[in-house]
């Protein structure tokens, strides 16, 4: 079901109604009825099955380590964690890459000629599974180390895994931020409500009044790039990036905004990650949810195991000074990457261009570090500086841009292809360079598009200071009004939607 | 080993690691020493717990917030 159909919108403000009017003890489960509906119109009603599956080998595995772990019987313990592991991990890797291990295959066996090419997959998914998935491996190893108690419940369970919210796109909860919230009930609040609604209607304007007009100029060039090369490239490149965090996190805005109305708060995404210094940094405030999963249930539980260990002791033999303890850090880092690159999607331009690419960045700007100091150093360059920040801030967004090229494309080849046209500076006529300032928009859409982004950098300078919603919430009525009107009516006068407009659904959608 | 002996030895530790004499105190946060990121954070516990001969689960590894809070660490470590 489409966030934005009217289905939705009706469906929604309906079950706000009912989980408000029925006792607290029972609102858990009107929100695990409203998940299995959003579950069944969103995606093929039969994958639910899979689903299915992964709730009752979590809830028994679940079950299962904290019975052994109060036993003393760790072995027992590990037994069910890894068994819990394998089936969940197990369906998403044959759901999501067995078309990309098939495909590697077939190339091999094309160039060595040893068998038939293996006719490629047509399973399907259900909706949210890369999400989902990753919050049981989470729970599953949260209940194994001891910081959180399994749920008993299977139905409660269901709902920690599958609240609809959560589906579309995330964000990754953890059961222990998430179990009081789901399963105790809440007293209606207008707070709650009015700000979870505003905060969806602010996710809505990203996507339907600046996220869908991005498209457009971005599908313009990157839909003939042996006609279009040089500057329109970049100027793609650079909208493909706002393209994504204004679908990516207009989506997230929705989702926590419609969950706040339940009075169910679930973590934040993005950080203004366009403010950062780093492409490391840029990464801290960039899907924030996925980066901290994969600190906490892959990069620290791999660096503590005991192979991880001896490769440090062998480092520290063979190398000398920083190497020694650079080259194990960067080997960890190296396997988030590749994860990260991977978690896209199985295909060699997620590896490379969402995973390698971004590894790359951080490992050079580390070991260049030194240098750079001292260069900045001999010019004097204050590091605290606006103008220093500025030129930082833009070298991450080309750097970013430049990776999600390789997400854009519709593959490596086509990739490396549009970034090589980029390349190119001959000459054009002024009929070739006239479109560079509409980029497939008329003059009106370009300058609604261009308001939209001022709007967008205005509240993100605003919410360096603290809460924006907060910060309204102060005012008098009459000019809260006036900003909810602006809003409400830029959404529905300039939102592109309805008949004859077909929205595109979100791009993290079905990960 | 007492609270001043534990932070003259974690004061050595995070010389090594981090490539400079720092004046610990409890209120210490990985936002008041540069180059402490995640990824060297992991690299100072692994550090800490070879220093100390110490074992620390991963329970207690994700809610070590400040200085403060790893030496009360190693200390309770210490005690058993």
């Amino acid at each position: 079901m489409s966030l934005f159909s009217l289905l939705f919108f009706c469906a929604f403000v309906v079950s706000i109604g009912i989980y408000y009017l029925i006792p607290k003890k029972y609102q858990w489960v009107a929100l695990l009825i409203y998940s299995a509906g959003f579950f069944y119109l969103s995606c093929n009603p039969a994958t639910a099955v899979y689903l299915v599956i992964s709730v009752i080998s979590a809830a028994l595995a679940a079950k299962m380590i904290h019975r052994c772990k109060a036993n003393e019987n760790d072995k027992y313990a590990r037994l069910a964690l890894i068994t819990g592991l394998v089936i969940n991990l197990g369906i998403l890797a044959a759901l999501k890459y067995t078309n990309f291990l098939l495909s590697n295959l077939n190339s091999l066996s094309g160039v060595l000629k040893v068998m038939p090419a293996i006719p490629m997959t047509e399973w399907a998914a259900p909706i949210g599974i890369s999400f989902y998935t990753m919050q049981i491996i989470a729970y599953l190893l949260d209940v194994y180390w001891g910081i959180t108690e399994p749920q008993n419940n299977v139905a409660k369970a269901a709902l920690f895994i599958g609240y609809w919210p959560q589906l579309t796109s995330g964000p990754i909860a953890r059961y222990n931020d998430m179990k009081e919230q789901l399963y105790s009930g809440h007293e209606f609040s207008w707070r709650n409500v009015t700000f979870g609604l505003q905060r969806m209607l602010w996710g809505l304007f990203k996507k339907l009044v600046l996220s869908e007009r991005l498209a457009v100029m971005v599908d313009m060039v990157y839909s003939d790039t042996a006609y279009f090369n040089g500057i329109y490239i970049w100027a793609a490149a650079v909208m493909f990036m706002f393209q994504l965090y204004t679908d990516f996190s207009g989506c997230m805005d929705i989702i926590i905004g419609a969950s706040e109305c339940y009075g169910i708060v679930l973590p934040e995404n993005f950080r203004r990650p366009f403010f950062s210094r780093s492409v490391q940094e840029y990464w801290q405030r960039w899907h924030i949810t996925l980066g901290t999963w994969l600190k906490d249930y892959v990069l620290y539980p791999l660096m503590r195991t005991r192979k991880w260990k001896k490769l440090i002791q062998k480092t520290g033999k063979k190398f000398r000074g920083k190497a020694a303890k650079q080259i194990p850090s960067y080997l960890g880092m190296l396997v988030v990457w590749l994860l990260i690159g991977l978690w896209h999607g199985g295909d060699w331009k997620y590896i490379i261009g969402m995973g390698l690419w971004f590894f790359g960045c951080i490992v050079l700007s580390k070991v260049l570090d030194p240098w750079f100091k001292k260069a900045k150093d001999a010019l004097h360059i204050n590091a605290d500086n606006g103008v220093w920040h500025l030129i930082q801030s833009l070298r991450v967004l080309l750097l970013v841009a430049i990776g999600n090229v390789f997400f854009r494309l519709d593959s490596l080849e086509a990739a490396l292809h549009a970034l090589m046209q980029g390349l190119i500076l001959e000459g054009h006529d002024s009929y070739y360079y006239s479109k560079l300032w509409t980029l497939g928009l008329n003059e009106s859409n370009r300058n609604v598009l261009l308001i939209g982004l001022l709007i967008l950098l205005t509240v993100s300078l605003l919410q360096r200071k603290g809460s924006v919603r907060e910060l309204i919430a102060r005012q008098n009525i009459v000019i809260r009004w006036i900003i909810y009107f602006i809003l409400i009516f830029s959404v529905i006068i300039l939102g592109r939607y309805g008949p004859g407009f077909d929205a595109q659904a979100f791009i993290y959608q079905g990960f | 080993m007492s609270r001043k002996q534990i932070y003259e030895k974690l004061a050595d530790v995070f010389e090594d690691v981090f490539d400079q004499r720092i004046a610990l105190n409890d209120r210490i946060t990985a936002r008041d020493v540069e180059g402490w990121d995640s990824l060297t954070h992991i690299i100072l516990i692994s550090a800490v717990e070879d220093e100390f001969g110490v074992k620390m689960d991963m329970k207690s590894v994700q809610r070590l917030t400040n200085v403060g809070a790893m030496v009360d660490l190693i200390e309770e470590l210490l005690a058993k």
